[in-house]
């Protein structure tokens, strides 16, 4: 009773004769190996000066961002594109999901890719003020420069 | 395994410089040496070989028995550390590097005298320079490095196209240096970066934000673990998902303090120094080493008998392996490990027998 009967399942699933080989399980050796150094070494960026030049950038800077109630406030401010529902990143205080506007540089030193504090700071609106079109109902920080400041005064690497 | 003369390239400072290496001199004296080179014969290249390869998987089930023992106070390390390690551990998170400093006169086998695996440098001398030089001086001859292609093959580990970001000190011309290979090296792999000073990294409230105030997905740090722990940020480690690299668990390998636990994990193994925080296990010279040093900052070799200043920081002591002398140079082996697997060595040297960071590279071959 243990051993298949010719017309068990398994024995249908078995080819009759040898397969043709599949072409994509057709075996390809490495080349042997006959040496322990990099067949090549090629540079993309490095010696171009293709690099970010990092000291350019400057030292870390705190970033925030708006937060309206609106989906339209936000657009208001800033575009489409630029507006998110999210909730706070600061442990939601205020509760619930509201419209981000997105992060720019505290202090305004943000240069000409920074987004900026919206149209209605920008204006002199203050944070809050509700007129024809709310502004921000506040903004809510991130940081910057919370690393680095042991590698200031002592050697890095080993 | 000889030191021999070597006629340096003409414009060999020139040809170093175009590549993006221009630290071979440093305050007028050499850090790059090409008028001499190390030669071995394929079976010492096949004995460094095979005691990192050995070495590399002592040291994976030593940060195995690490874990599950919770052994962090010998190695120095508090309760926020061993959380950021064990989760790091149990997500498996893939190392990308890591440089052994070994012992080795090309007769006796190889000993362990650290392991730099959270931030090692030194890369793209081992990597990239010494193999141009092969090329133009031996080519007929081998080198054991195949760091650069091992590099780009393990980038390839992550998802194709995967955002990285890149994070030193650029202050440190080194630092940078390593650094923006890793990034050549990653961007040959198919992926995007983007680089940034370690004080440029944003923390946007949930997410380490960049320069652009994008979340950073997966971030190479050429800055160590430990700093990072003492750092204002280091409150944000636990509460973000971002993949690291090295990851956490790097910091049980990085720490002068694993290598008594492996002397316990693997006693008399012939790749290993007795090591213990207590000199009186030791009989004989002993080196005296910071949990933390780097650059060979801190170190004290101790002969029998001699008084010790008392120590500022946590110290293991470990049995002196004297360095091999050629012609009033000690020579040291840094073999690198990319993934799992041994992949080069770059060869230090220096009139001390302690090296730090001051002493010279020089390349290598083998026949």
């Amino acid at each position: 009773m243990g051993n298949h009967s010719k017309h068990s399942p398994s024995h249908e699933l078995r080819p009759a004769g040898k397969p043709a080989p599949r072409r994509d399980a057709s075996f390809h050796p490495l080349p042997p190996r006959n040496q322990k150094r990099s067949l090549a070494v090629p540079l993309l960026a490095l010696g171009g000066a293709t690099l970010v030049g990092l000291s350019m950038l400057g030292r870390g800077q705190d970033v925030q961002r708006n937060r309206y109630d609106s989906y339209e406030d936000c657009v208001h401010d800033y575009s489409s594109g630029q507006c998110q529902i999210d909730t706070s990143v600061n442990g939601g205080s205020y509760g619930g999901l509201h419209y981000y506007g997105p992060w720019y540089r505290s202090g305004g030193g943000g240069g000409k890719d920074d987004p900026g504090p919206g149209r209605a700071l920008a204006s002199g609106g203050r944070v809050g003020a509700i007129d024809g079109t709310a502004g921000p109902r506040g903004v809510e920080l991130g940081t910057r420069g919370g690393f680095g400041s042991t590698g200031r005064v002592s050697a890095r690497a080993s | 395994m000889r030191r021999i003369a070597s006629t340096p390239r003409a414009g060999w400072q020139q040809r170093l410089e175009s590549q993006g290496f221009a630290f071979h001199t440093i305050d007028g004296e050499p850090y790059w040496r090409e008028d001499v080179c190390y030669v071995f014969d394929e079976a010492q290249i096949d004995a460094l070989e095979g005691a990192t390869n050995e070495l590399h998987a002592l040291c994976l089930d030593a940060v195995d028995r690490v874990v599950r023992s919770s052994r962090y106070a010998e190695l120095g390390l508090d309760e926020r550390a061993a959380t950021l390690i064990e989760r790091s551990w149990w997500d498996r998170e893939p190392a990308l590097y890591g440089r052994m400093d070994l012992s080795y006169d090309g007769t006796s086998p190889p000993r362990l005298l650290e392991y730099n695996a959270d931030t090692p440098t030194a890369l793209f001398e081992a990597a990239v320079a010494q193999w141009y030089w092969l090329q133009d001086v031996a080519p007929e001859a081998d080198q054991f490095n195949s760091i650069h292609e091992a590099l780009v093959e393990r980038w390839r580990m992550l998802p194709a196209a995967s955002h990285v970001h890149f994070a030193a000190c650029y202050e440190s011309t080194e630092d940078a240096l390593t650094c923006d290979y890793l990034i050549d090296t990653c961007m040959q792999a198919g992926h995007r970066t983007t680089s940034l000073d370690v004080e440029q990294i944003g923390w946007s409230g949930r997410d380490f934000i960049d320069l652009d105030d994008a979340p950073i997905e997966r971030l190479f740090k050429l800055y160590p673990w430990e700093w990072m722990l003492a750092e204002p940020f280091s409150v944000h480690l636990p509460q973000t998902r971002l993949r690291w690299f090295e990851p956490a668990w790097k910091m049980v390998l990085s720490n002068k303090a694993i290598l008594p636990l492996l002397w316990e994990f693997f006693p008399g193994h012939p790749n290993l120094l007795p090591a213990s925080r207590r000199r009186a296990d030791l009989e004989g010279a002993v080196v005296r080493k910071p949990y933390w040093g780097r650059e060979g900052a801190g170190i004290m070799v101790l002969e029998p008998g001699q008084p010790e200043s008392p120590a500022i920081e946590p110290c293991i002591y470990q049995a002196l392996a004297p360095l091999p002398v050629f012609d009033g140079r000690h020579a040291l082996v840094g073999s690198w490990v990319v993934g799992n697997s041994a992949v080069g060595i770059g060869m230090r040297e220096d009139a001390d027998r302690i090296t730090r960071n001051t002493s010279c590279f020089v390349p290598h071959l083998f026949r």
